[in-house]
């Protein structure tokens, strides 16, 4: 519901992105809660940040880091967070968790996941974009927290049909992490 | 405890994890639809829970500033290590 939102909002406002990191796994059915569900927008400048900001704040969201109905307040949380590569969170209405934590695309890799995003179909309801799934296993790999790892295995066991295994140990090799565990 | 008590119980922490993710996909895969609206009813429930604590609005705020905080801890490590010598 909060990430249907946000996605139209940001859809409407004609900014490219994808959902990143543990929101993925929930998504297709993995039981367990997010405090945040992590979007990655494309490098967007001040001005167009303070129309998404105007968008959200019209269908109920408010930023937690800054007044979203100030204009002078969204252009200086610009400045202070995304464009220093920090991300900026987001509520909706009176849902404090899961939270909107958006970030700018500053490296190579985030913009492959926008680039490579793929369409999940909610329900014949809305449409959500989310990174390839071969590297969000990687990264959970890397990232390394038990969660993680449960959630790398999780996604792993349900796609492993479907995904590109070639794919998947490149990005293992460039993050550096062993793929093994998949697998035990 | 031991160290390597402490580690033994660390592997075999991680191995329930993964029996129980890999458990979860194969559920996620068998039933389908069903296995979704069980696990929507289990969030749905624990997420009404916590709007209900929501309403007060100490519990509230300092939800969120406790949010903002760990925001600011990751923000200061991640600047403290950018100025390290490499």
């Amino acid at each position: 519901m909060v990430a249907s939102k946000f996605a139209s909002v940001i859809e409407e406002a004609g900014v490219r992105y994808a959902i990143v990191a543990g929101y993925i796994a929930i998504l297709f059915g993995r039981a367990r809660r997010s405090d945040d569900i992590d979007f990655v927008l494309e490098y967007l400048g001040e001005d167009r940040f303070a129309d998404l900001c105007r968008r959200a704040g019209r269908v109920g969201f408010v930023m937690m880091q800054g007044d979203i109905a100030s204009e002078e307040s969204v252009r200086s949380v610009y400045w202070d967070y995304l464009a220093r590569g920090y991300s900026v969170r987001f509520i909706y209405r009176d849902v404090i968790l899961p939270n909107i934590e958006a970030k700018l695309a500053t490296t190579s890799v985030h913009r492959y996941v926008i680039s490579h995003g793929i369409q999940v179909v909610v329900n014949n309801e809305y449409t959500l974009r989310v990174s390839p799934l071969e590297l969000q296993i990687a990264y959970k790999l890397y990232l390394g927290s038990d969660k993680d790892i449960g959630d790398a295995v999780f996604l792993y066991t349900l796609f492993k049909k479907i995904i590109s295994l070639q794919e998947l140990y490149m990005w293992c090799e460039r993050l550096g992490v062993d793929c093994e565990v998949l697998k035990r | 405890m031991h160290e390597k008590e402490l580690e033994a119980d660390r592997r075999r922490n991680l191995e329930d994890v993964i029996k129980h993710a890999r458990w979860e996909a194969e559920a996620a895969r068998r039933l389908g639809r069903r296995w979704f609206e069980l696990r929507d009813e289990w969030l749905i429930k624990a997420h009404e829970a916590d709007k209900e604590m929501w309403k007060d609005a100490r519990v509230r705020e300092a939800l969120v500033k406790a949010i903002l905080t760990k925001d600011e801890v990751l923000r200061a490590s991640r600047t403290s290590k950018a100025h390290q010598p490499t």
